[in-house]
């Protein structure tokens, strides 16, 4: 079903891989110049990427092809680690309290919009969970429990209202756990920030990429922003009390 | 009363004047503390309350006492394996042994060592010990370390008849002889050497005539006449005290237990009359009579009196060994090597000073020399190491300064003088054993292993050998296959050894000099294939820390890692292969236990990639070791799998053109280097020379272990005492019920005799736990049970 996932691997040395990750060049575009075609550190270090659309001096129609607030987005990414919210959610399943990761991540974008209050200037503390083709809010003021919160999530699930117009500031899109980075995804209409999870597929790990309108939030408090997020998923113990 | 006692005055009128009475009461004293302590734990060791078996000394009471009566805490006893009586007679606490034996935090090694390894520095017990033979050569390290601090001290090793037809034995009384050690041999002959009558392994039994080879006075006693052991060990302890040199003592007794807890009294190879015969000159009940009758110095009450005292003292050993506590398993890596494995002197800083330009030999000549001045304490035992100089030269003009009482010129017998160096080593003195070549350690190799390396682990860190093991290692033109291995992966496999590789004379004398300081063993391979190299060497104190590695040569495209003469030849690939753009960075480790990896992985995580270069063979080796060490701390850092060369798989031939075949030379090196950069590392030959490829079988696949009955002790009522199949026997797990000579509703009484069980190695009798009525037969004839498994059940 996921085509990605059933490719042939790409043979990559540790290192290589490594500075790949750090730089988020994806192995696919690099070529291996090691035995059997690996890709060795020198591949990753002196990769140029071909037919870059701005890097092309007689480039003229790609700049008009852009969405005209692209020139005015900022994107953060970072990589959360989820094996203390995995233990606790274990311990919590055992004594009969089933919360999933989308739950804790709403809450933890409550909470961040909590210590970082300017990041909401426009549209409140409200976030919009992306679903199949439609959108539903949760108003985030002042911080709903999480027992709240995965009640109203699944009653959305079951539902299908759409609260796409509905204000929020943040809209929450969740891709099917894989080993893939995003990379750049474009804001919706009328949210101002957009968060993007993607767990790999043993669960240890997330890659968040925050993208945001750098006109409506400063650039500072967007990273710090995601940076008081990631701290709340890999401290979990606070969102629960 | 007062009649006998004139009778025993007028029967000893040939013999020495009867000591102080005493004397002889403590010694009758202490024979029964060492009877009443094995049966106490005879029968903890049957309810399974102590972890290993035990070979228990009843009935060779009378040489453990008449012997240590004439020794102070400050001398020192070897022991074997059945060595809880000398332990006892030498003056160890009963409670703490008994701990030791059951594994508690409270023995006297903190549980480490157990029954096999009892040390005890505050008595001077130097180790009962699981290795026939072995401390014989301890015994007189130790005394000849006193002699050499200034003390009248003397080691005594106490051994079986089986060992004395071990090397350890022929070598140690040789070496010891001519070296007017101030020691004294025991030989406890009890007949077999664990089920094998000494008569059917030698054609002369009489062990006491054998000291006669030695040019030492042998005397054979009865060892179960106290007194006799004792006039023997007087006159031996006095001998060896003043000088005059060892003295074998053979001691004729007999054990009227098993070999160990759980085999058969007789067994196969003893018979009831033999046994018979020697219970009716059991040691007690002799002396005792002695006492009462010959020497009238005390009644039976009197002597009763003692024994009930004596009660009481191994009933509180029993109760403080139950009662102490388990070690703390988080302690288990404790005790390996000191900590800091350095000496002070090695980690204090100096000032890179003035240096001048020495040899290898002459260097560690200084080394050697420097700290012998330092530390008068210093022995160095060797094969013509003395007057000659050694067969490298190596210890040239150092007989003349320190002269051979401290230059010591040993016979070829590198298990006698290196067990002498751990025995000195462990009671204060300092000692070099020169083996000169690598490959005799496996002469000693117990010594190292299992003695000297092991020593502080056993005694949770009360005791060490900081020995010095020094040899010449490694290839040199057609040295041949017994004289050219440099060994030290072996050597490193082992936890407690120190193991130096040195590539120049800086390093091999500093690394000499804080081998003289450490608390640790420590093999020093120096390779003879350095030493005629010359190179720059600090003026004045100069110490190499273990575990810290030099940077031969910065680089930034390549590690390697090299010890020994592979340095110098992997910094001549290095500067080839600089010609070609490749920057190698070398890395001297120095010592490949401790191994620093740290800088190993520092350079890694500059270079990306790693070759390992080894004089020493690839199967469970170094490059192995390092290369997966990497996969450990920097597998991200690897731009290439990383490489090994290593000697070729094969002993080294004799012909030149064979050998260079064989061994790692610079081109190889720089091929190798080649290779991994390439991303296709060399892969060593023991992978295609095994010759099994297509002749190995399948494995069938093991069936599996059939399960047996489990215990059922734990279901029986309070009031019940529960007769159990008896622990004893590790290499036994269950037996048979062949006969019950009680039935149910019969009374019992506590020792009586009520059912048999055969194993595959005995009929084990199993007697009354307590006095009763026998009220349950769990298990009927023909029922297999489980070592400690219920049978039935007594109600009191």
């Amino acid at each position: 079903m996921n085509i990605a996932t059933a490719q042939v691997r790409v043979a990559v040395s540790p290192y290589a891989h490594r500075l790949a990750r750090e730089r988020s060049l994806p192995l696919e575009t690099l070529r291996g110049s090691g035995p059997g075609g690996r890709i060795l550190a020198a591949d990753v270090q002196g990769f140029v990427p071909v037919a870059a659309p701005l890097a092309s001096p007689n480039a003229v129609a790609p700049a008009a092809a852009l969405s005209p607030t692209a020139h005015r987005i900022a994107a953060f990414a970072t990589a959360v680690a989820l094996g203390a919210l995995q233990d606790l959610l274990a311990a919590l399943e055992s004594s009969g309290h089933v919360f999933a990761i989308d739950d804790v991540l709403l809450r933890a974008a409550g909470r961040a919009f909590v210590e970082m209050p300017q990041a909401a200037r426009f549209g409140g503390a409200s976030v919009a969970l992306e679903l199949a083709g439609r959108q539903t809010v949760f108003a985030m003021i002042p911080e709903m429990a999480l027992t709240s919160l995965r009640a109203l999530r699944l009653a959305a699930l079951a539902d299908s209202r759409d609260e796409t117009e509905t204000p929020a500031t943040l809209s929450l899109r969740l891709l099917p756990a894989s080993d893939i980075r995003p990379m750049m995804t474009p804001l919706l209409p009328g949210r101002t920030m957009r968060l993007t999870v993607s767990s790999d597929t043993p669960g240890d790990h997330a890659e968040c990429l925050l993208t945001t309108d750098a006109a409506s939030v400063d650039e500072a408090t967007a990273a710090a922003w995601l940076a008081t997020l990631k701290s709340a998923i890999e401290q979990p113990l606070r969102l629960f009390v | 009363m007062a009649m006998s006692a004139a009778r025993a005055r007028d029967d000893f009128k040939g013999a020495p004047n009867l000591p102080d009475p005493k004397i002889l009461l403590d010694l009758f004293e202490r024979m029964v503390l060492l009877r009443r302590f094995e049966s106490i734990a005879q029968i903890a060791c049957r309810k399974g309350e102590t972890p290993g078996f035990l070979h228990l000394y009843i009935g060779e009471e009378a040489t453990g006492v008449g012997v240590c009566a004439h020794l102070r805490p400050t001398d020192w006893v070897t022991s074997t394996h059945r060595g809880h009586g000398h332990a006892l007679a030498k003056g160890a606490n009963p409670g703490r042994v008994m701990a030791e034996l059951f594994g508690k935090v409270d023995g006297i090694c903190g549980g480490r060592g157990g029954t096999m390894h009892l040390y005890d520095r505050s008595v001077g017990l130097f180790g009962t010990n699981g290795i026939v033979a072995a401390g014989i050569g301890h015994a007189v390290g130790i005394g000849m370390g006193a002699r050499q601090q200034g003390r009248d001290d003397i080691g005594v090793a106490f051994f079986g008849d089986g060992a004395a037809n071990h090397g350890g034995f022929h070598e140690a009384l040789n070496f010891a002889a001519v070296q007017r050690a101030p020691a004294v041999f025991i030989c406890e002959n009890n007949l077999y050497a664990t089920a094998t009558p000494l008569k059917s392994i030698t054609l002369n039994p009489e062990i006491a005539t054998k000291a006669a080879s030695y040019g030492m006075p042998g005397v054979a006693v009865d060892g179960n006449d106290v007194f006799a052991v004792w006039l023997a060990m007087k006159e031996a302890a006095e001998r060896a005290r003043s000088g005059k040199g060892p003295t074998l003592i053979e001691a004729k007794t007999y054990r009227t237990v098993g070999h160990h807890e759980g085999d058969p009294v007789i067994g196969t190879y003893r018979t009831q009359e033999e046994l018979d015969a020697w219970i009716k000159r059991d040691p007690i009940d002799m002396f005792r009579k002695r006492l009462i009758e010959d020497y009238g110095i005390a009644d039976a009450e009197a002597l009763a009196a003692i024994e009930a005292r004596i009660e009481k003292v191994v009933e509180e050993a029993l109760t403080f060994a139950r009662n102490s506590p388990e070690p703390d398993p988080a302690t288990v890596l404790l005790h390996v090597f000191a900590d800091p494995i350095n000496p002070p002197a090695a980690l204090a800083w100096r000032a890179v000073g003035e240096t001048r330009t020495q040899g290898w030999l002459e260097a560690v000549r200084d080394g050697i020399a420097e700290e012998m001045r330092a530390n008068p304490a210093i022995l160095y035992f060797g094969e013509g190491t003395g007057e000659r100089g050694g067969s490298f030269a190596h210890t040239k003009n150092l007989w003349q300064e320190f002269g051979a009482e401290r230059m010591v010129d040993t016979p070829i017998s590198e298990q006698g003088f290196t067990a002498a160096a751990v025995g000195a080593s462990a009671t204060g003195a300092r000692t070099v054993s020169d083996l000169m070549f690598a490959d005799f350690a496996f002469e000693t190799a117990g010594q190292i292993f299992l003695q000297a390396a092991k020593l502080r682990y056993m005694t949770s860190g009360l005791m060490s050998a900081p020995m010095v093991v020094r040899v010449g290692a490694g290839a040199l033109r057609s040295s041949g296959p017994h004289h050219s291995g440099i060994y030290h992966p072996v050597f490193a496999h082992m936890p407690g050894l120190i193991v130096c590789v040195p590539s120049t004379p800086a390093d091999a004398k500093g690394l000499m000099k804080t081998a003289l300081r450490a608390g640790d063993p420590v093999i020093m391979l120096e390779p003879k294939a350095l030493f005629a190299s010359k190179g720059e060497v600090p003026v004045g104190e100069h110490f190499v820390p273990f575990g810290v590695a030099r940077i031969a040569r910065a680089g930034t495209d390549i590690t390697i890692v090299a010890a020994g003469q592979m340095v110098q030849r992997t910094l001549e690939a290095a500067e080839a292969l600089a010609a070609e753009g490749i920057e190698a960075e070398v890395i001297d480790p120095r010592t490949i236990m401790p191994l620093d990896i740290d800088t190993i992985v520092a350079s890694v995580r500059k270079t990306h990639r790693l070759l390992i270069v080894d004089e020493a063979w690839a199967m469970c080796g170094l490059g192995g070791e390092i290369a997966q060490a990497i996969n450990e701390f920097a597998f991200d850092e690897l731009d290439a799998p990383p490489g090994r060369l290593h000697t070729a798989p094969t002993s080294h031939p004799f012909a030149p053109v064979l050998e260079r075949a064989m061994l790692v030379d610079t081109a190889r090196i720089a091929q190798g280097v080649r290779d991994v950069i390439s991303g296709q590392p060399p892969v060593p030959d023991h992978w295609y020379t095994v010759g099994l490829k297509s002749a190995a079988p399948a494995n069938p696949a093991p069936a599996p272990a059939r399960s047996l009955p489990a215990a059922s002790a734990a279901a029986a009522p309070s009031d019940d005492e529960p007769i159990t199949m008896p622990f004893g026997d590790l290499t036994v797990s269950e037996g048979t019920v062949v006969k019950w000579l009680k039935t149910v509703g019969d009374q019992v009484k506590e020792g009586e005799l009520i059912a048999e069980i055969e194993t595959d190695k005995a009929v084990v009798e199993i007697e009354a736990p307590a006095s009763g009525t026998l009220n349950a037969i769990d298990q009927p004839v023909g029922a297999v049970v489980p070592m400690g498994g219920r049978i039935g059940g007594i109600k009191k």
